[in-house]
């Protein structure tokens, strides 16, 4: 059983290969790679020709920006020919300007492409036909090869210059001064294009090719570039007998059979077309009979390749390689759906190893199934964190409620004396209740599984409901004193009012009785002013009038003084014998925040929270994503207790999220 | 040759007292004088019928006015003037009185009043400034004003004092010049006055105004003053070649327009034109000129060849050039001199020194010749040397008409047909165009028609003015445009084509085209010698020739 962390599992798998054999393939052993013996007409292309005389004319085909020729023409131009080259588009390229262009005797004229690297003087004429190898032409192939330049450098060039100037420029070609005629078709030297038709190969001829299909008959001797194409021919062609071999030294394709030897040069519009001499025919075939380095192989024992650096080129492959003694295969990762297999899941195809792996090593690694990212708690989860967060909010809140019972009693307790024994009792009845409130505290539900949840649920409402009912009582006995308090005070009030009445009417009395006397004397003398304005004449009258006058209004204010007076009496004295009458202090109405109006019919209280039915998992974590129930653990350690409860849960056991 | 000369004038302001006669119209004497031309001479019945109802005394009073104003002399014959009032009813009004005259004396003019003014009484001069006039304008002839062109007065009679006639001499500051222009090839010359006069109110001579004067000719012989010209100012320039009316001159000094026109312009500070005095301001343009001596005239050719060859620096092979060089020198003052084109490898070894342009241009064609180049080709080339080429016209392959053979076309096209027995033949040639070129080409037709059995000669030519009704009706076969049959791959040279029975032929590449070749004679038949430029005719096989023209071979043996 594997222990530690879940963690990506890497295996591998060896398998032995020393009896493999391959179909077909080109083989290079280390050997020479170059004719070693040059004759007449093969020579070394850099060889020196004896300079041509003064104003002799040398043609050059200058192929390249290092062109042998090139090289050979300054010699004949430092003796005093003419040198007419002509050159690629591309020439010079980029660099200093080459030595060909500070001699006088040069004129050099681009042209589209040059199919060859040659020179052509009056002693001697040659054309470069591979590396470091050039074929000397006999004199009819060095007057075509003549006409084939003057072909090119009078009607291909696109511009020209000539040597001399301190610094030579191009000029746009000018135009030809006459019609060069084409070169006739049994000219052993001539132009042909890359659509017409070339010599074809034929049983027991030599064939060299530089490009192209292998030929479609099998010739008695093939030189065929080594490559990862046409395997499949060449191994048709090796199993019919024709010796195939591969070699880099001669540039040009050549087919050899009864009608004699032709050499063709590359070019990508036009090829040049050389018909050798029997003479030159020998040579190159002596040449090419010697032993190249690569050769092409049927049915091959890949124990038997393995000889000191041997290369293999295989059919499709980029390039040639060696034996490799091991080979690793890295296989793509594994993503087994059980968490219990990951120790034994293995590919379930192995891919073809290196044809030429000696052994082959396969590695692979395999990923445990893993919490997706984006999964989330499980509802199971949520209801019991819910249920855990109300368990924790109603032993709060019965804690909260019996510390506030305790304030409240003890200042009750201070401020009315007379209910003392009252809260004595209700203090020990707090101090119970608290006591049970700890200790359901001490047993979240989450932790007792559903059945006993159950059980701790209850109590926690019946403690609940204790401490309402202490509260209740707290209250009924504050009110009662409260009231007690209020009657005293009112007959204090009462007591003081009829004592102040009785003292205050005996000095009203004899006020009255003054105004009273007061408000008579002034009705008689009025009566008297108004007999008297009878009697007396006019010039009295009017002094009289106004006597009578002011009269009127002291008797008016009099009477009023009188009327206050009376009333003032009659009240102190009805003051005097009212009895005491106790008026209940009026009860706030309080309406808890937040309640309803009154036409909004209360809603029935919320039911208890009840416990959910399933348990939470023993080990890891219950997570969900996209609908399903994930059960996460990060040991190898709880994969037994994990598998069953993830089987109770009905949810798949899976390892830790990817860190 | 042309020439300018100018002189200056003295200018001479006189006021005299004489009798004038003014030009005035008069038409009723333009009818008697045109009523005189039938007998050329008025009479009194003449003068009766031109003016009905004029008694004879009359018309002899008329006669008597009529001779007194010079329309007629004492014997009633028309006069000068009288033709002329014919034309323009303008006779001379005598009158009297003082008048200022401008006077000019010059051999071109003689003694001539340029302007005549009346005098007023308040401007009249002095007796006491009266001086004796000497070498007055002549009496009786009719000047024109130079001052007011369509004034013409004839000076009748001088007024005498002492028994000679007297002037009195004016201030002036009046200036004339004489320009005299003469063109000696075409024989003319014309010659005008310019300057300015008093104006005619001023009293002083500040007021000037221009002359207006019609250029007139003089009656000289212009060979006689050039050849006068030659063998005196001339002198220091060159040796004057009376016959050839040329300058003979050093090469050296001259300028490049010199050497290509053959002309010089020379400036002269004076000359002296026999019988009309002496010039200055003189300008000599276009003077004929030519070498002094055969080295000078080799240096001369030499160097118009290298400047052709440096000016157009394309490739010409041998023969071009050769032509080039006849082109250059036949014709010329050089000619004469037989200058010789130097041997290609004399002239290569001159231009590499000189100019590697033109060492290439001439250098490569002959190097990268196709062909082979004959050296007699390539030997010195002399022009005008009366050394005919002797060797035959053709050799194995070839057909050659050196420069100075004169071959007939006949003798040409039995060359090319070659003695074989073609069907049909194409000439291929970008200028079948032109009169000279479309005559040598009927030439060529008829040529190859008695050469063979050919009835039709194909002909392709270039797009340029391609005249295909007129080729057609040479050759009896429809011309091709080389556009039509080549596209865009025209080639340089001519070709003849031969086709021959069974598929064969055979093809002629021409250095220059047999439509080159002109007749020296005015109605040139096929055995009339022609003058060629060199000519090499080289045999190709069919499949050497363009791939249009082997197709050409194709088509026509179906």
């Amino acid at each position: 059983m594997r222990a530690g962390p879940i963690l990506p599992l890497v295996r591998d798998r060896v398998v032995e290969r020393s009896g493999a054999r391959i179909p077909a393939a080109w083989v290079r052993r280390e050997m020479p790679d170059a004719p070693t013996k040059l004759g007449a007409w093969l020579v070394p292309v850099d060889s020196p020709i004896t300079p041509s005389p003064r104003d002799a004319a040398v043609l050059v085909f200058a192929a390249s920006g290092d062109s042998p020729a090139m090289r050979e023409s300054l010699r004949h131009a430092a003796a005093g020919a003419r040198v007419y080259v002509v050159v690629p588009s591309s020439w010079p390229g980029a660099g200093p300007a080459p030595a060909v262009l500070q001699s006088k005797r040069v004129l050099i004229r681009r042209i589209p492409e040059v199919l060859v690297d040659g020179i052509h003087t009056a002693g001697e004429a040659r054309i470069r036909v591979g590396d470091g190898v050039g074929l000397r032409l006999d004199p009819v192939q060095a007057r075509a090869m003549r006409s084939v330049f003057l072909r090119l450098f009078w009607h291909e060039a696109t511009d020209e210059a000539w040597g001399g100037a301190v610094t030579p420029s191009w000029r746009t070609a000018a135009e030809r001064p006459f019609d060069v005629p084409d070169v006739p078709a049994d000219s052993p030297v001539q132009l042909r294009g890359v659509g017409q038709p070339l010599p074809t190969a034929a049983r027991g001829s030599l064939v060299h090719l530089r490009h192209g299909e292998p030929p479609s008959i099998a010739p008695a001797r093939l030189w065929f570039p080594a490559g990862p194409d046409h395997h499949d021919r060449l191994s048709q062609l090796a199993k019919a007998g024709a010796v195939i071999r591969s070699s880099d030294w001669l540039a040009a394709d050549l087919i050899s059979n009864s009608e004699g030897t032709t050499l063709l040069l590359p070019g990508s519009s036009r090829r040049l077309l050389v018909r050798t001499t029997s003479a030159q025919s020998t040579e190159l075939r002596q040449a090419l009979e010697a032993r190249a380095a690569w050769s092409f192989e049927v049915d091959l024992a890949l124990s038997g390749v393995g000889s000191r650096g041997a290369k293999v080129w295989l059919a499709g492959a980029a390039d040639a390689r060696g034996i490799e003694p091991r080979q690793q295969i890295p296989l793509t990762e594994l993503d087994p759906t059980e968490l219990r297999d990951v120790e034994r899941c293995e590919p379930e195809q192995w891919p073809a190893p290196d044809p030429l792996a000696l052994a082959v090593q396969y590695t692979w690694t395999v990923r445990p199934p893993r919490l997706p990212p984006a999964s989330t708690d499980d509802p199971l989860v949520e209801r019991w964190k819910n249920l855990e967060s109300e368990w924790s909010r109603r032993i709060e809140a019965a804690r909260t409620s019996l510390g506030e019972l305790d304030a409240e009693s003890g200042r009750l307790e201070r401020a009315l004396s007379v209910l003392a024994g009252s809260i004595l009792g209700i203090k020990s009845e707090r101090q119970r209740l608290l006591e049970r409130t700890e200790k359901l505290a001490e047993r979240p539900p989450s932790r007792l599984g559903s059945a006993v949840a159950a059980e701790v649920l209850g109590e926690l409402a019946k403690v609940e409901a204790a401490i309402a009912t202490l509260r209740s009582d707290l209250e009924k006995t504050d009110r009662e004193g409260r009231e007690r308090a209020e009657r005293d005070r009112q007959h204090l009030a009462w007591q003081a009012a009829v004592d102040e009445a009785a003292r205050q009417i005996p000095d009203l009395v004899h006020a009255l009785e003054e105004a009273k006397a007061d408000a008579e004397r002034l009705r008689r003398e009025l009566e008297a002013v108004v007999i008297e304005i009878k009697s007396a004449d006019k010039a009295d009258q009017r002094d009289l009038h106004v006597r009578q006058s002011r009269l009127v209004e002291d008797e008016r204010k009099k009477t009023a003084h009188v009327d206050r007076l009376s009333r003032e009496v009659e009240d102190l004295e009805r003051r005097k014998s009212s009895p005491f009458e106790f008026k209940p202090p009026r009860t706030p109405v309080s309406r808890p925040p937040g309640d309803r109006p009154r036409f909004v019919p209360a809603a029935s209280p919320p039911a208890p929270a009840a416990p959910p039915s399933e348990d939470l998992p023993r080990v890891g974590a219950l997570r969900s994503h996209r609908g399903q129930r994930l059960l996460s653990i990060t040991r190898w350690e709880d994969l037994e207790i994990g598998e069953a409860e993830a089987s109770r849960l009905k949810a798949r056991l899976v390892g830790p999220e990817r860190p | 040759m042309r020439a300018s000369l100018a002189t200056e004038l003295t200018i001479q302001r006189l006021a005299v007292f004489a009798e004038f006669a003014w030009f005035e119209r008069r038409p009723e004497l333009g009818v008697l004088c045109r009523a005189a031309r039938p007998n050329n001479a008025l009479s009194v019945s003449t003068v009766q019928s031109a003016l009905p109802g004029v008694t004879e005394a009359g018309a002899r009073n008329v006669l008597a006015w009529c001779e007194m104003l010079g329309l007629c002399d004492s014997q009633g014959s028309l006069t000068r003037l009288g033709a002329e009032a014919a034309e323009d009813d303008e006779v001379p009004v005598p009158e009297q009185g003082t008048y200022d005259l401008w006077i000019a004396r010059h051999p071109m003019l003689g003694c001539r009043i340029l302007a005549a003014v009346r005098m007023t009484a308040s401007r009249e001069p002095s007796l006491d400034a009266v001086r004796p006039a000497v070498d007055l304008p002549p009496c009786g002839e009719v000047f024109r004003s130079i001052a007011e062109p369509r004034e013409r007065f004839v000076l009748r009679k001088l007024a005498k004092a002492g028994g000679s006639p007297g002037c009195v001499v004016g201030n002036t500051e009046a200036w004339c010049r004489l320009r005299w222009d003469l063109d000696f090839d075409r024989g003319t010359n014309r010659w005008h006055l310019e300057g300015e006069l008093d104006a005619p109110s001023a009293s002083r001579t500040s007021a000037l105004r221009p002359v207006q004067h019609a250029p007139e000719s003089d009656e000289i012989d212009l060979r006689v003053v050039a050849d006068a010209w030659g063998l005196g100012a001339l002198r220091d320039f060159g040796r004057w070649d009376a016959q050839r009316q040329r300058l003979a001159v050093r090469f050296e000094g001259l300028s490049e327009d010199e050497t290509e026109k053959f002309l010089k312009t020379i400036h002269l500070a004076s000359i002296e034109v026999p019988g009309r005095g002496s010039f200055g301001e003189v300008v000599i343009e276009d003077l004929s000129i030519g070498p002094s001596s055969d080295v000078e005239a080799q240096d001369w050719a030499s160097a118009r060849l290298r400047r052709r060859l440096s000016r157009d620096a394309k490739y010409r092979p041998r023969h071009v050039l050769r032509a080039l060089f006849a082109e250059l020198t036949e014709e010329t003052p050089l000619e004469p001199f037989a200058p010789a084109l130097p041997s290609h490898t004399d002239l290569l070894t001159d231009l590499e020194r000189a100019d590697l342009a033109s060492y290439w241009s001439l250098a490569a064609p002959v190097d990268l010749s196709p062909h082979v180049v004959p050296a007699s080709d390539l030997d010195v080339f002399r022009v005008g040397a009366d050394v005919r080429p002797s060797r035959p016209l053709d050799e194995p392959g070839h057909v050659r008409i050196p420069h100075g053979r004169s071959p007939s076309m006949r003798e040409i096209a039995q060359l090319l047909v070659a003695g074989s027995e073609p069907i049909r033949a194409l000439l291929c040639d970008r200028y079948v165009r032109g009169p000279e070129n479309l005559a040598t080409l009927e030439l060529l037709v008829s040529s190859l028609r008695s050469a063979s059995a050919i009835s039709a000669l194909d002909v392709w030519a270039g797009d340029k003015e391609f005249p295909a009704a007129e080729i057609e009706r040479i050759t009896s076969a429809r011309p091709r445009r080389y556009t039509e049959v080549f596209q865009r791959d025209w080639p340089h040279d001519r070709y003849l084509l031969i086709a021959l029975p069974g598929g064969g032929g055979f093809g002629w590449q021409m250095s220059n085209s047999p439509l080159h070749a002109r007749p020296t004679t005015s109605l040139p038949t096929g055995d009339s010698p022609l003058r060629w430029k060199d000519f090499v005719a080289t045999k190709l096989q069919r499949e050497q020739l363009h791939p249009a023209m082997q197709r050409w071979f194709i088509e026509v043996t179906r």
